[in-house]
This record gives structure tokens, C-alpha cells and sequence, in this order.
């Protein structure tokens, strides 16, 4: 009967301490201190949940029938709740305030209990209930790391081994896949005459699947690192931090086209970072898509630009939001060709310039209070010539329709 | 799974557009033109990716090539004028002169060069480099030399000697000179023509190596093999592995081959 008892007290600024009943074993009970008070809550005929709230101390109450709780409070004036009407109780140094449930005899013929079971008293923060199991330390610091050198080994470590051994199968199935079209290209097409433009179909589908499989093994890859960490913190509730100042973003944006020669088609992706604030709530200003390129005659390209973004949507896990900006991208590469005159000027470098405005979405999902998996599809169209990695450039007036997929953190 | 979808150009489509697609158009120009090459006696050709096709021509006095340049753009009117940008730059210091192309460097990435022929006069030394593409020379009596970084190479002729790297691709040569190959990744077959008597070179990095000599006279065999190397002439005759050393005579023609493959050395008629 007893066993279902349950005392939760929410600590904010000053410490309670609950007690049982004078009658049972020392441990469960603590001498009154001099400067705070003692109340004494009655369960009754058929007991109840009370909430008792003040002098910066919330407390929920599981009472059974018949049951008495002490709690040891500083002085003050406290709410009591769930049980009817609120009821305001003031509890003073050194004496004894009590409230029963409907049933209770007048105070304070109240009989003591005689058994109290104290199962479960949890410290947790302002915001709400308890969301975290208590994870081992080092488990916090090795089970994500494990992940970075082994996918799925954090997951193992932290004793979910179906888990790590399918997220370490997957990773590995999509290496190998992405690996297996990569190198499915002859190095020699394109060394002889003619144009094949016939194999543009095959071309686009190899690259297209090289970009699917190579941004599905993106986020597994860190998916699996971050939820490493959340099972070893044992962090069972994610409540995404819709009021972070700064948001970190490191994305790789991809597409597949055509380019000229043969191959027809290539794989085009840009890694880089974003750094937004959020300046109002939900909307977020800041520079996107900041990243170093090379390529070809030393060709050396730099690009960031302005963003403007905000969030249409934020429950549970899942943020929706819309952006706007432009990528602002300059190269230099050495100019060609070099005179053969002896006393002739060295060709020194060219520089070139480009605009990309585009607008985008984004799908967040969070996998921790801080962090979330990104998949951002956006559509754009170069002013100028847009370089990406090694030898792939759009041209001008290019529609491009790219994925991203990365990872944020909110700070 | 995708029966639905109604060919297979819209399941290409679909999937590209599943991690992104780019729409443009494609663009190209037609060029000939000429050089020339009096008093010249080396000619260097340094292109951007395109295949090379090199005839000596007896009868000939000037450089004279075909081809297109392919571009891509946003539109077909921007393809189109892309096409249009690059052009030929050809430079002359004493006997030496050099073609190559002028491509500004936000088109770089967005043109290719395709050479048609290219004729010279067949008494020149000529020098091929480009970057991806198959090169094939007929017919020059003088110094060959072709560096390229992808791409298969044969050369009929180079009286004066032919050298020949290929990062990736084999290369095959017929020549009464001295013959030097190398190739990263691919065979190489040497093949001497005429009286023979001159040094062959091969290094094949991955691949398997056939020499044909014309005369096993005064030879200096230097053979290293990951597989068999066989020797038949009439002078040496050897199936082994491994390595492989045997001079002949003086030793002046040096046959030194080098190959992650078998090596094969025979003696053939003239």
C-alpha cells in the first residue's frame, strides 16, 4: 500500500528536505533545523497529488491514503494545490503547519503514519521536469568519441550493441556505395575524339547517387556521434533551444549537372560554415556559405555573403524555416600564358567575380538541445562564373537546384 | 519499383533532382588556323584537355590545326558567346616557338578544346603536352616528345628519338630512334623500325611491357619485372622473374625496362 509513495521535490533557490514520519528509521528522518519549519501533509481517505509551492520552493506530493509526509521548509508562506481550492499555508521556525486531504481527523489529532517510503527525491532545473537519467561521466566523453573513429561504437559502448553494430553497417554501406560509383568512372573518358553526350544519362544518375549516398552517410556520421553522447547523459527529453543567441552551421551543399566535355554530367559540392544571430525572435541574420576553394592554374576562391533567415515553424524537434541571401565569391588564379621572351613581364595573376543570390529552406531536426541534422534544399542562379571544388564551375544564369545536408549548433 | 515513372530519362531527372540538378545549355564554335614556322625548328604545343592528333606533312611550311571549342552556359545565347572567348596564342623566341590557348579564368572550368588534326612540317621536333586526352603522331622524322596526364599515346616515327609520359594510358611507339616511355598506369610496346641499334627505356608503373627490337646486337639487358619476363632473340634466350641481366657484345644499346607486369623482349624482322 505504501509502496506507491512517492515524494518529487523541485529545488529552485532554497533546499527542502522531505521526511517521513517520526516512527521510521533515522535515515529518513532529519532533525527540525532552528531556522526553518515543518510541514505536515495527510493523504487522507484516498490520498492525492498535492503541489506545494513557495518561499522558492516547489514540491510535488504523492500521497496514500491514510499517509503522512513532513517536509522541512523554510519560513514562509506556501500554496498548496490539488487537493480542492488552493490553500495558503504559513510554515514558521521551529513549528509544526499541517494540511490534510478530505478525510483527515481536525489537526492535530492527525495519527502519525505508520510507514512513509521516500522513493524518489530529484533535483531539476527551472524549466520543467525531469528530462535526464543519470549517465556515467566518462561514458560522455568516450561514447561520442568512440563514434568519431568507429561508427556505432559509441552506441556499443553505451551497451546498445544492435544499435552500433546497424548504425556501423549502414555507415559502411554507404561508404562503400558512394565509394563504388566514385571510382566506377573511366579516368580515360574523354581522351578520345568526340563528344559522347550519350552518356550524360548515365553519368547524371552515378553522380546523382554518389550525392545521395554521401549526404545520407553526412548525417548518419553525426547522428550517431551526437546520440552517442545522448544516451551516455542519459538525456531522454530534447528540448531545442529556440532562444540561442548565435547558431553555427556547417553544411555541404550538392548538386549533379551537366558540364562541358566528358564527362557530361559532374558531382558539384561546397562545404562551408554559416555563423547567424538571432536578432528578434525567430528571425536570424548572419554570414553564410564561408569557404576556400582550389583548382586548377592555382586557382584560389573565397565566398561568404548575407543571409536573412526565419523560422516559420518549431515543435516538438522539427524547426521549418526560409532564407534568403547572396554568395559573394572571388578567385584569383594565375593568368596564362607565360611570354617566352626572355626579358619578358611574368603574366601575374587574374582575378574573377561572382554573385550568387538563392533562397533556400531548411529542415532542422534536433538530436540534442543544441545541436540538429540539417537538410536544406535551396535554388540559386550565378551571376558570374560559381566555382566549386577542383574543376567544377557554373556558369552564369545556370538555374541550380542544390541539397544541403550538415549539422548546426546553438549556442 | 519505378514502374511508374515512364522512361528512364525521368528517373534520371527524379534522382537528380533528389540531391539537386543544374540546368544550362550547351554551346560550341568551329576554328582553323594557321602559323608559321619558317627558320623554326622545335615546336611546342601546350593545350588544355583535348585529344591530339600530330601529321608531319613534307610538303608542308606552316602549322595549320582544326577543331571546336564547347562551352556550356545558363542559356544558349551565354553558352554560345562562351564559346567564342578563348583563342590560340602563338610565340616564337629564335627557333623555338609554342602554341597554346588564352582562356580567361572564369571560363576555364566551362570550355573544352577539341583539336581535329594538326599538321607540321615533318622535319620538326615537336613537343605535345596537354592534360586529358589521346595523342597519336605520324609521320615526323624529327625529336617526339608527349606528356600527358591522361590519355593513351602512339607515335609512328620520331626518327630523332621519342619520349613519352603518360599518367594514365598506355603508349605504344614505332621508331627507328631512341625510345623512352613512361606510363603510371597502363602497357607500353616499343617497337623498333629500321636497322635498329638504338637504347629503349620503360618504366611501367602498372602495367605489362613488349619490346621489339630489330637488332639484339652489343645489347645491355636491364630487366625488372613484379611478373615473368621472357627474352627471345637470337642471342639471349630466358623465361625468369624478378630481375633479369645480360649484356651482349659491347653493351652499347641499352634495353633498361621496368614493369609492375611481365616484361617481354623478342627479336623481330626489319
Amino acid at each position: 500500500m505504501f509502496g506507491r509513495s512517492c515524494l518529487t521535490l523541485a529545488l529552485v533557490i532554497t533546499p527542502a528536505t522531505a521526511v517521513g514520519a517520526p516512527s521510521q528509521p533515522a535515515s529518513l528522518v532529519e532533525q527540525p533545523q532552528q531556522s526553518s519549519g515543518t510541514l505536515e501533509l495527510y493523504g487522507g481517505r484516498e490520498g492525492g497529488a498535492l503541489q506545494v509551492r513557495g518561499a522558492g520552493t516547489t514540491a510535488g506530493v504523492d500521497l496514500d491514503p491514510g499517509q503522512t509526509v513532513r517536509m522541512q521548509l523554510p519560513p514562509g508562506s506556501y500554496a498548496i494545490t490539488g487537493g480542492g481550492a488552493p490553500t495558503s499555508v504559513v510554515v514558521n521556525p521551529g513549528e509544526t503547519a499541517r494540511y490534510g486531504l478530505p478525510g483527515s481527523p481536525p489537526s492535530p489529532t492527525i495519527p502519525p503514519p505508520s510507514s512513509v517510503e521516500v522513493k524518489q527525491v530529484k533535483k531539476v532545473k527551472k524549466r520543467g521536469p525531469s528530462r535526464r537519467k543519470s549517465g556515467s561521466k566518462w561514458k560522455r566523453v568516450v561514447a561520442p568519441l568512440v563514434s568519431v573513429v568507429l561508427p556505432g561504437g559509441g552506441q556499443m559502448v553505451n551497451g546498445q550493441v544492435g544499435k552500433g553494430f546497424g548504425m556501423f553497417l549502414g555507415a559502411v554501406s554507404l561508404f562503400a556505395g558512394s565509394s563504388a560509383l566514385q571510382n566506377a568512372a573511366d579516368p580515360l573518358e574523354g581522351a578520345r575524339p568526340g563528344q559522347l553526350s550519350d552518356s550524360f544519362r548515365s553519368e547524371l544518375l552515378a553522380n546523382a547517387g554518389y550525392g545521395v549516398l554521401t549526404g545520407g552517410l553526412h548525417l548518419l556520421y553525426a547522428g550517431q556521434i551526437l546520440d552517442a553522447y545522448r544516451v551516455a547523459a542519459g538525456i531522454e527529453k530534447i528540448k531545442p533551444r529556440k532562444r540561442h543567441r548565435v547558431a553555427v552551421e556547417m553544411n555541404r551543399m550538392a548538386s549533379v549537372g551537366y558540364r562541358v566535355g566528358d564527362p557530361a554530367a559532374d558531382f558539384y559540392a561546397d562545404w562551408n560554415v554559416s555563423l547567424m544571430l538571432q536578432v528578434f525572435k525567430r528571425l536570424s541574420v548572419g554570414v553564410g556559405d564561408i569557404s576556400f576553394k582550389s583548382g586548377s592554374f592555382n586557382r584560389l576562391t573565397f565566398q561568404a555573403g548575407p543571409r536573412v533567415h526565419y523560422r516559420v515553424f518549431d515543435r516538438n524537434r522539427l524547426w521549418i524555416g526560409l532564407g534568403a541571401g547572396v554568395i559573394l565569391q572571388g578567385s584569383v588564379a594565375d593568368a596564362q600564358p607565360e611570354a617566352l621572351a626572355i626579358d619578358a613581364p611574368p603574366p601575374g595573376r587574374e582575378a574573377a567575380f561572382a554573385a550568387i543570390p538563392y533562397g533556400q529552406a531548411d529542415f532542422r531536426y534536433f538530436v540534442l538541445d543544441r545541436w540538429s541534422l540539417n537538410i536544406i534544399p535551396r535554388v540559386s542562379a550565378p551571376f558570374g562564373t560559381r566555382f566549386f571544388r577542383g574543376d567544377a564551375a557554373v556558369p552564369k544564369h545556370a538555374a541550380t537546384f542544390e541539397l544541403g545536408t550538415g549539422v548546426a549548433v546553438y549556442f | 519499383m519505378y514502374a511508374h515513372l515512364k522512361s528512364p530519362r525521368l528517373l534520371a531527372l527524379t534522382l537528380a533532382c533528389a540531391t539537386g540538378c543544374i540546368v544550362g545549355q550547351r554551346g560550341a564554335v568551329e576554328f582553323s588556323a594557321e602559323y608559321p614556322l619558317s627558320e623554326i625548328q622545335a615546336l611546342r604545343v601546350a593545350l588544355p584537355d583535348t585529344p591530339l592528333s600530330v601529321r608531319g606533312d613534307p610538303l608542308a611550311d606552316k602549322l595549320t590545326l582544326n577543331g571546336y571549342w564547347f562551352s556550356v552556359g545558363g542559356t544558349a545565347t551565354v553558352a554560345q558567346e562562351h564559346a567564342e572567348v578563348p583563342e590560340f596564342d602563338y610565340d616564337r623566341e629564335g627557333g623555338f616557338a609554342r602554341l597554346t590557348a588564352v582562356i580567361p579564368i572564369d571560363l576555364r572550368d566551362l570550355i573544352d578544346l577539341e583539336i581535329g588534326e594538326i599538321t607540321v612540317p615533318d622535319t620538326l621536333d615537336v613537343e605535345l603536352l596537354t592534360g586529358l586526352g589521346n595523342v597519336e603522331v605520324t609521320h615526323i622524322t624529327g625529336n617526339v616528345s608527349v606528356d600527358v596526364d591522361a590519355g593513351h599515346i602512339e607515335i609512328d616515327g620520331g626518327d630523332e628519338g621519342v619520349a613519352a609520359r603518360a599518367r594514365i594510358g598506355n603508349i605504344a611507339i614505332r621508331s627507328p630512334g631512341v625510345m623512352d616511355a613512361v606510363s603510371g598506369e597502363g602497357s607500353i610496346v616499343l617497337v623498333q623500325s629500321g636497322v635498329g641499334g638504338n637504347s629503349v627505356y620503360a618504366d611501367a608503373g602498372q602495367g605489362d611491357v613488349r619490346i621489339e627490337l630489330t637488332s639484339d646486337a652489343n645489347l645491355n639487358l636491364d630487366l625488372h619485372a613484379t611478373g615473368d619476363i621472357r627474352v627471345q632473340t637470337s642471342t639471349v634466350s630466358t623465361v625468369s622473374y624478378g630481375s633479369f641481366r645480360r649484356e651482349v657484345g659491347n653493351g652499347s644499346v641499352d634495353v633498361h625496362v621496368t614493369a609492375a607486369g611481365n616484361i617481354t623482349v623478342v627479336l623481330v624482322d626489319p
